[in-house]
C-alpha cells in the first residue's frame, strides 16, 4: 500500500506505507486518519530535500528490527560499527546534517534521529564550553553566582 | 542564526546520549539550558572508589543532584554512609555494585548501611558483588543482602580461590541465589581460579530427593557458570527450563551433569528456547556424548542455536556434525577458542550448510583450503563477517590427497599456484566479510605459498568491499612490495599485518 507525504514546500513523495511508518507521527496519523487517505500527509517542518534524504534512509532500513528506546541508554556511549551505506549517508555537510536531525526528530524517525546524534556528539567532543557557545551562537545565560555553582561541574574532568 | 539540534533542548539531552562524562561536565557549562538537560546525564553513573572518595567538593555538588543517580558503584574497603554523603534524594538507583575490596573497615556496620541502602532504593534492578578481592567468606554469611531488595532482576556474583588456603567467599550465596531465584532474569555465578568442592558446600544438596518437586524459575533466561566441578550449579540449571543463554565454564570433565541437566529439560517436554551455548573447559567421552545429545534435544523446527562457541579440544568431528545437522540454519556464530584441537573443521561442510552464519573461529585442514568439495556443494554462507582460521595439517588428509594427485614437481607447481587462486577466489565470494585473520600452524612451505598474494588475486581481495583487516601469521612470503604497493593503492583504508 502506498501512502503520499507532503513537504513544507509542497512537494509530494509517494512511498510504501511500511516505509513510511518508521517515522512514528505518520504510523500514528494513519491509525487516526484511516478513512482518509486521498490526501498526502502534510508535514508542516520538513522541507523537501530533506524529506526526500529521509525517505531514503527509511527504504534502505525498512527491514530493520525497532529498537526499544530505554533498553538500550546506557549502551549508547560504546561505539558502534556503522555499515557502509550509512557511512555513505552521513557524507553531507554539517548544515545539512542538522537539518535531518530536525526533520528526525519532527518526523520521530528513531534510528536516524539516533545516528544523527551519535555525528552531532562528534562534533561537540573535546570542545571547551566557550567554543561551543561561539560555534552555535549561543548565549551564556550564567548568572554571577550560578557561575560559580557550576565550577563544580569541572570536577568530572578530574575523575 | 544557526538552526541547529543544539538549540533544541529536548535534542540536546538525545545528544548528550553519546557523551561521556568529561564531555558532559563541559557541555553542561554552556548555557542554563544544556544545563538543566545534561545534568541528569552527568549524574546517572556515579562511582564511589579509592580515587573519588576524598574529593569533598566533588560528593557536595553530587548530593545537589543525586536523585538522577542510577548506577552506585562502591569499590572500596568500606560502605559509605550514603545518607550524609549523598543525601536522601539518591532513591532511584536501578543499578548497584559493589567490590572487589572487602569491607574490612567495620564489617558489621558496613553491612548495615548497605543494607538501608538498597531498602531506601526499591528500584535496584540490576546487582554485582564482586569477592574476589575478599580476605574473609563472611560477606553473605552475615546476612543475606538479597532479601532486601525486591526488585532485583539480574545478578551477577564473582569469586575466586585466593588467598589459596581460605577458598572461595561466596560461602551462604548459593543458598542466597536459591533463596531469590524465581525473580531472577539472568544470572552470573562465577568461581575463578576453580571453584570449591569441599564437603561444606555439598552439604545438604545430596539429601535433596529428585523426585521432590523443586520450584522452576522461568523468567531466568541467561545462565552463567562457573568453577571446578559443578555440583552445586547443577541445582540453578535444573530449576530452569526457559534458558536462552547457557555459558558453563568447568575445570572438571564430570560437569557434563550440567548439559545433561539442561538436555532432561527437553526431554521431559520442555519446549527449548536455547539461542546461545557456551561451554568451556569440558572434555572427556561422557562431555562429548551429552553435549551431542543436547544439541539434539534443543533443536526447533524453525529455529535452534545462533551461537556456539566451545573450546577446541572438545570439539570433536561427531560434535561438528550433530551442530550442523540440528542447527545449520540459525547458526550465526561459531567459535571453537584454543589452539589444541580434537579435530579440524570441514571448512566446505560449513560453507555449504550455514547460510546465516556471520562469524567463525576455528581450526581448519590445510587441505580444505583447496576447497575441492566447494565444487559439488553449493556455497550459501554469504552473509561471513568475521572468518578467524588456525590452519594445521592433517597429515591423513594430506597423504590422502598426496596419493591422488601426480607428485612430479611440474604438477606440484601447478596444484600450487591453481590451489592459490582457488583459495582468494573462493574467499572473493564473501563478499561482506570485514576481518580475516589466519594464524598457520605448520612447517609446509607449500601451503604457505599457497596463501600468498599475487597480482591475479588482488581482483578478488579487492571485490570485498567491506574489508577492514586481513592478519597472516606467520607470513614471510605472503606479498611480495610490488603486489603490497597495488593493493595499498587500490585500497587505502585496508589494514594487513603479516610478518
Amino acid at each position: 500500500m502506498k501512502v503520499t507525504l507532503e513537504s513544507s514546500d509542497g512537494q509530494v513523495f509517494t512511498v510504501d506505507k511500511e516505509v513510511a511508518e518508521l517515522s512514528v507521527i505518520i504510523k500514528e496519523m494513519l491509525v487516526i486518519e484511516q478513512a482518509n487517505q486521498d490526501h498526502p500527509i502534510p508535514l508542516l517542518n520538513v522541507g523537501a530535500v530533506e524529506l526526500a534524504k529521509v525517505i531514503e534512509y527509511c527504504e534502505h532500513h525498512r527491514n530493520d528490527p525497532t529498537i526499544d528506546d530505554d533498553e538500550d541508554y546506557d549502551s549508547r556511549k560504546k561505539p558502534i560499527e556503522m555499515d557502509d551505506w550509512d557511512k555513505q549517508f552521513t557524507i553531507v555537510n554539517k548544515e545539512m546534517m542538522f537539518e535531518l536531525i530536525l526533520a528526525a526528530n519532527s518526523m520521530q524517525v528513531k534510528p536516524l534521529l539516533h545516528l544523527g546524534c551519535r555525528y552531532a556528539a562528534d562534533i561537540v567532543k573535546r570542545m571547551s564550553p566557550t567554543e561551543i557557545r561561539d560555534l552555535f551562537q549561543i548565549d551564556d545565560d550564567f548568572t554571577p553566582e550560578e557561575q560559580d555553582k557550576i565550577e563544580w561541574e569541572k570536577q568530572w574532568t578530574k575523575l | 542564526m544557526i538552526r541547529s539540534p543544539f538549540h533544541i533542548p529536548e535534542l540536546v539531552e538525545e545528544i548528550g546520549a553519546y557523551l561521556e562524562q568529561e564531555d558532559l561536565a563541559r557541555c553542561a557549562r554552556v548555557c542554563k539550558s544544556w544545563h538543566e538537560g545534561l545534568i541528569p546525564l552527568l549524574y546517572r553513573n556515579v562511582r564511589y572508589d579509592d580515587h573519588s572518595r576524598n574529593m569533598k567538593s566533588f560528593w557536595n555538588t553530587t548530593q545537589r543532584y543525586s536523585r538522577h543517580i542510577r548506577s552506585f558503584t562502591v569499590s572500596a574497603n568500606f560502605f559509605p554512609k550514603v545518607e550524609e554523603l549523598l543525601g536522601p534524594e539518591c532513591r532511584y538507583v536501578t543499578a548497584l555494585a559493589l567490590g572487589p575490596q572487602d569491607f574490612v573497615d567495620q564489617p558489621l556496620e558496613c553491612h548495615a548501611r548497605l543494607r538501608s541502602f538498597v531498602t531506601h532504593n526499591p528500584s535496584i534492578r540490576t546487582l554485582q558483588i564482586d569477592l574476589r578481592r575478599h580476605l574473609s567468606s563472611s560477606f553473605f554469611q552475615e546476612d543475606n543482602i538479597l532479601r532486601y531488595i525486591p526488585a532485583l532482576t539480574n545478578l551477577a556474583i564473582l569469586d575466586d580461590r585466593y588467598p589459596y588456603s581460605a577458598g572461595p567467599k561466596s560461602n551462604g550465596a548459593f543458598e542466597a541465589i536459591l533463596e531469590c531465584g524465581s525473580q531472577l532474569e539472568s544470572l552470573t555465578y562465577q568461581v575463578f581460579w576453580g571453584g570449591s568442592s569441599d564437603s561444606l558446600n555439598n552439604r545438604g544438596l545430596n539429601q535433596e530427593d529428585d523426585s521432590k518437586t523443586i520450584q522452576t524459575w522461568p523468567r531466568l533466561t541467561s545462565l552463567t557458570i562457573s568453577g571446578y566441578e559443578g555440583y552445586r550449579e547443577i541445582e540453578f540449571v535444573k530449576r530452569c527450563p526457559n534458558l536462552k543463554q547457557l555459558k558453563a565454564f568447568f575445570k572438571k570433565p564430570n560437569c557434563f551433569k550440567v548439559l545433561h541437566q539442561m538436555a532432561q529439560h527437553y526431554l521431559s517436554g520442555h519446549p527449548s528456547r536455547l539461542e546461545h551455548l557456551e561451554i568451556m573447559h569440558l572434555q572427556g567421552q561422557q562431555t562429548k556424548a551429552a553435549l551431542e545429545e543436547l544439541l539434539r534435544v534443543c533443536a526447533r523446527p524453525h529455529a535452534g542455536l545462533k551461537t556456539f562457541r566451545i573450546h577446541s579440544s572438545c570439539m570433536y568431528e561427531t560434535t561438528f556434525k550433530t551442530l550442523l545437522t540440528y542447527h545449520a540454519n540459525s547458526l550465526e556464530t561459531l567459535a571453537a577458542i584454543g589452539s589444541k584441537w580434537a579435530n579440524p573443521f570441514d571448512l566446505c561442510l560449513l560453507f555449504s550448510m550455514c547460510p546465516r552464519l556471520k562469524s567463525f573461529e576455528g581450526v581448519v585442514d590445510g587441505c580444505q583450503l583447496w576447497f575441492q568439495d566447494l565444487v559439488h556443494f553449493p556455497w550459501v554462507c554469504n552473509d561471513l563477517r568475521t572468518l578467524r582460521l588456525t590452519i594445521c595439517q592433517n597429515d591423513s588428509s594430506f597423504t590422502k590427497y598426496q596419493a591422488v594427485s601426480p607428485r612430479n614437481t611440474a604438477d606440484e607447481h601447478q596444484r600450487v599456484v591453481s590451489t592459490q587462486r582457488q583459495f582468494w577466489r573462493k574467499l572473493g565470494m564473501l563478499k561482506n566479510l570485514e576481518l580475516l585473520d589466519i594464524l598457520m600452524i605448520t612447517r609446509d612451505p607449500s601451503l604457505k605459498k599457497m596463501l600468498s598474494i599475487v597480482h591475479e588475486d588482488l581482483d578478488h581481495i579487492c571485490g570485498l568491499k567491506r574489508l577492514r583487516e586481513i592478519r597472516i601469521l606467520p607470513g614471510e612470503d605472503f606479498m611480495s612490495n610490488d603486489v603490497k604497493e597495488e593493493l595499498q593503492l587500490r585500497r587505502p583504508g585496508l589494514c594487513i599485518h603479516y610478518v
